[in-house]
């Protein structure tokens, strides 16, 4: 067994270019349904509270990953939080470099368990400090869609 | 007394940037044939074979379907695993100690060089409704897991650029290796922003290659090697997927899947026990997280042990003397069947320049990579 020949001309490799379309639909779920429905309403952010094992889901949830118990009420958090990580990312999706490198933070979701992705607005990269005080900014309310887009970005508080 | 596990043989492809020459399953066809000529086994012989795929990597649906004529294994019993190859592996050891399969094969392959949208890939790997709209490469995921790392005084970012220096001048004593080079911890240092504190040295760059070892039960090992290498243990985790509730400083799952591998192989004190060790560092912070995650160092010592040498080739704990994924190439759902590779060319004596003296027990450890959470580790003896 084994192959005994090698392509040996590079003017001799060919290929095939292969693309497909891939769109989905992400429906939200009970939990997340809560939770963008308070922030796109009322501008309000809400957890969940497993008291199983005490632990204060953000976003929302429907169950415990821990002990796989239903969770059905929700408690009101203020958004706020700490730095809990930083990243400045320089490259495009298609790796071609950033016009403007974009500010990317962990936030550390005061009365949480959890952390929470987004952009860091109205501060510059070298004034970041892991914990430093944040607080969520929002789009104004005839303009919020009950998406993730719907929050601005995290600003010092 | 339990049925122990061998490996019998192994083929595998040279490490490359592109492999414009073959086709995905030319790759994994060499390897295979490779291996077999090893062990001195025909395709008809083998009891089972364990595939590892991953659609959107592979650039077909399904695309376990597509695994099993290039082994070999048409009409036979074939699975496939989403995942790293170690944890395929644990699968083909499981096969055998069932002792229904005496010979079992297991592959992985990665042909990185065909995807044209990698970083577009990755990010189909998160939330698609939390995190994806955001629109950062998921490498963003392996910046803020750094500035963390480092925040925490973890290891300076001088000792993270030293395991780039190190893995890409080991990568030159590898004929396999794609991405060895001398370099200095200013290169990396100065290498192009990706995700600060994330710079593009930091980064393993991605290789293609295929590697297929011929696993068999003890009683029939010596019939088919001279050499055999055991499987004394094998371990897997995964923290919580999500970004949102994930531990993000201590690798608990590589800690885990370590664990549940000493217990399987009897090794109580694996700084001492363990002579080589194979570790992922797809980002080069990860490598000195892992160690300490695996117990091979204390907390906030693997740093220091990198700057003074003790994971060089000639130190006391000899880390990815092959080049690691920083200079043999980010070979995906390969990169743990690449390091199994490594483990068995060194417990064989059969590494050539880069052989370690003296050494008789390996640890291989994978994790899946960005932005992922699933780890495995593999104990291997002469």
């Amino acid at each position: 067994m084994g192959l005994t020949e090698r392509i040996n001309q590079t003017d001799q490799l060919s290929y095939y270019e292969g693309q497909i379309p891939v769109e989905y639909v992400y429906t939200y779920g009970l939990g997340l349904e809560k939770f963008f429905r308070a922030i796109k309403d009322d501008g309000k952010f809400l957890a969940s509270r497993c008291l199983e094992c005490g632990i204060t889901y953000f976003p929302v949830r429907s169950f415990c990953e821990r002990c796989l118990g239903k969770i059905e009420d929700t408690v009101a958090v203020p958004g706020t939080g700490k730095v809990y990580a930083f990243t400045v990312v320089h490259l495009n999706m298609d790796e071609s470099p950033k016009k403007e490198p974009a500010l990317v933070a962990l936030i550390d979701v005061d009365g949480t368990d959890c952390r929470f992705l987004h952009y860091l607005t109205g501060v510059e990269a070298y004034e970041v400090r892991v914990g430093m005080k944040v607080k969520p900014i929002l789009k104004a309310k005839k303009d919020r869609r009950g998406h993730i887009e719907d929050i601005l970005g995290f600003q010092p508080a | 007394m339990r049925e122990k596990v061998a490996i019998a043989g192994i083929g595998y492809t040279a490490f490359t940037s592109v492999s414009p020459g073959s086709s995905y399953r030319e790759l994994t066809y060499e390897a295979a044939v490779k291996a077999y000529e090893e062990a001195g086994i025909e395709p008809k012989d083998v009891d089972s074979f364990v595939c590892t795929s991953e659609d959107m990597l592979e650039g077909y649906s399904i695309s376990d379907e597509y695994c099993n004529d290039q082994l070999g294994a048409v009409l036979k019993p074939v699975q496939t695993i989403p995942g790293d190859f170690l944890h395929s592996l644990a699968v083909g050891v499981m096969h055998i100690l069932t002792e229904k399969f005496d010979i079992v094969v297991v592959q992985a392959l990665s042909k990185a060089s065909n995807m044209k949208t990698i970083p577009e890939m990755v990010n189909f790997a998160m939330d698609p409704v939390l995190n994806r709209p955001l629109d950062i490469t998921a490498y963003a995921v392996a910046g803020l897991e750094m500035n963390r790392f480092l925040e925490e005084g973890k290891a300076t970012r001088e000792q993270c650029a030293t395991v780039v220096v190190k893995n890409k001048a080991n990568a030159l004593a590898n004929p396999s290796a794609g991405y060895g080079a001398r370099i200095t911890v200013d290169h990396v240092l100065e290498s192009e922003p990706v995700a600060e504190p994330v710079r593009l040295l930091d980064i393993a760059p991605y290789a293609d290659g295929a590697v297929v070892v011929v696993l068999c039960a003890e009683k029939i090992a010596a019939s088919l090697t001279d050499k055999p290498v055991w499987i004394n243990g094998i371990g897997w985790s995964s923290d919580s997927p999500t970004l949102e509730s994930r531990d993000w400083t201590d690798a608990v799952a590589v800690r885990l899947a370590g664990d549940m591998a000493y217990r399987m192989a009897g090794i109580r004190c694996p700084a001492k026990e363990i002579d080589l060790a194979e570790i992922n560092d797809e980002i080069s912070f990860k490598e000195l997280q892992h160690l300490e995650a695996l117990r091979l160092f204390e907390p906030g010592q693997a740093g220091r042990a990198t700057e003074d040498g003790v994971t060089s080739p000639q130190g006391k704990l000899p880390v990815n003397v092959s080049g690691g994924g920083l200079g043999v190439g980010h070979l995906f759902e390969c990169s743990g069947a690449q390091k199994v590779l490594e483990l068995v060319l060194q417990l064989r004596g059969e590494a050539g320049a880069r052989q370690v003296l003296g050494a008789r027990v390996g640890l291989a450890q994978a994790w899946r990579g960005i932005p992922t959470t699933s780890a495995a580790v593999a104990i291997l003896s002469a």
